[in-house]
């Protein structure tokens, strides 16, 4: 199934491109990409059901309730890389055009 | 705690117990997410966004086999829930055609009474014999994911409740059993103008 590349989800994806394999907390996304929550968050769940996202709970001090991580799956990374624009793309350390066939 | 976080709260707690199944962890999400929101506007308005997720409506997502179990137990209380609703809007109707059946004096309107509560106490029967939520046994939830299968007799005890199958079919007929109460009172036309609205309400339900 097709994602409908928006420029919000585009932001999302670059949002998760700066370090791909972090996890990362809803607010914390929202505040990077100024995005309110109700756009946020069906672009996370659209993500999520095309398993391009990957979710899970934490718990950070006992007694609390956990809290929601996100991260993009492997799937999520490739198709993350193909959408969102050459600049912000690639993390640091990776080479520009390693996914480039001669 | 300041009115506007208060509010959120509140905005948050409803679009969480209102959620579909599918979204309601999105919806918890958003709400744990408030606590680390330290603007108490930028936390209000976090949390009108959020009800936009009570528009989605998803189904909670069977990873495996071994959810069915916990799905078919949400959906006995849900049916249970709906039974009790049913069984209170019944007690109301036999409650207030009984009325009626003290108020007039026309056999035929009493006949007519008589015979919506009658077809109100079989359709209760119908709702409660066909329609009613069945507990899973301790042996289905123990039983390996493996051996599941509709076609089991539990198995299938449960999808038919789901689906009620063969139930609507008996409601419908249930509902018929209404007709000659109705048709036999309004037929009379006896009916005392202040308590039109009354029987235009136990009419309708």
């Amino acid at each position: 199934m097709k994602l409908r590349r928006s420029p919000q989800t585009v932001l999302v994806l670059s949002e998760f491109l700066q370090a791909p394999q972090d996890w990362k907390y809803g607010y914390d996304i929202s505040r990077n990409t100024d995005l309110k929550s109700g756009t946020l968050y069906p672009i996370l769940i659209r993500l999520a059901e095309r398993k391009l996202l990957e979710t899970r709970w934490e718990t950070l001090e006992a007694g609390k309730p956990p809290r929601h991580m996100y991260k993009l799956t492997a799937g999520g990374l490739r198709y993350a890389r193909e959408q969102v624009p050459s600049a912000s793309k690639h993390p640091v350390g990776q080479p520009a055009f390693s996914g480039v066939k001669s | 705690m300041t009115t506007a976080r208060r509010l959120a709260l509140r905005i948050l707690n409803i679009v969480v117990r209102f959620a579909s199944p599918g979204a309601q962890d999105w919806a918890k999400a958003m709400l744990r997410e408030m606590d680390f929101i330290e603007n108490d506007w930028t936390a209000l308005l976090w949390a009108l966004g959020s009800t936009r997720i009570l528009l989605w409506r998803r189904d909670a997502p069977l990873a495996e086999l071994c959810d069915v179990p916990r799905a078919a137990r949400r959906f006995q209380k849900q049916i249970s829930r709906r039974n009790l609703r049913e069984y209170a809007a019944s007690a109301f109707v036999i409650v207030g055609v009984g009325y009626y059946i003290s108020a007039f004096h026309s056999a035929l309107i009493r006949t007519g009474c008589a015979l919506v509560i009658v077809g109100t106490l079989f359709m209760v029967y119908t709702l409660h014999k066909r329609g009613s939520a069945r507990t899973v046994s301790a042996e289905f939830e123990l039983r390996t994911c493996m051996d599941f299968n509709p076609r089991n007799s539990s198995g299938s005890a449960i999808f038919c409740a789901m689906s009620g199958r063969g139930t609507y079919y008996r409601l419908f007929l249930a509902c018929l059993s209404f007709v000659p109460g109705f048709w036999s009172r309004h037929w009379s036309g006896q009916t005392l103008p202040h308590k039109r609205a009354l029987l235009l309400l136990l009419s309708l339900l």
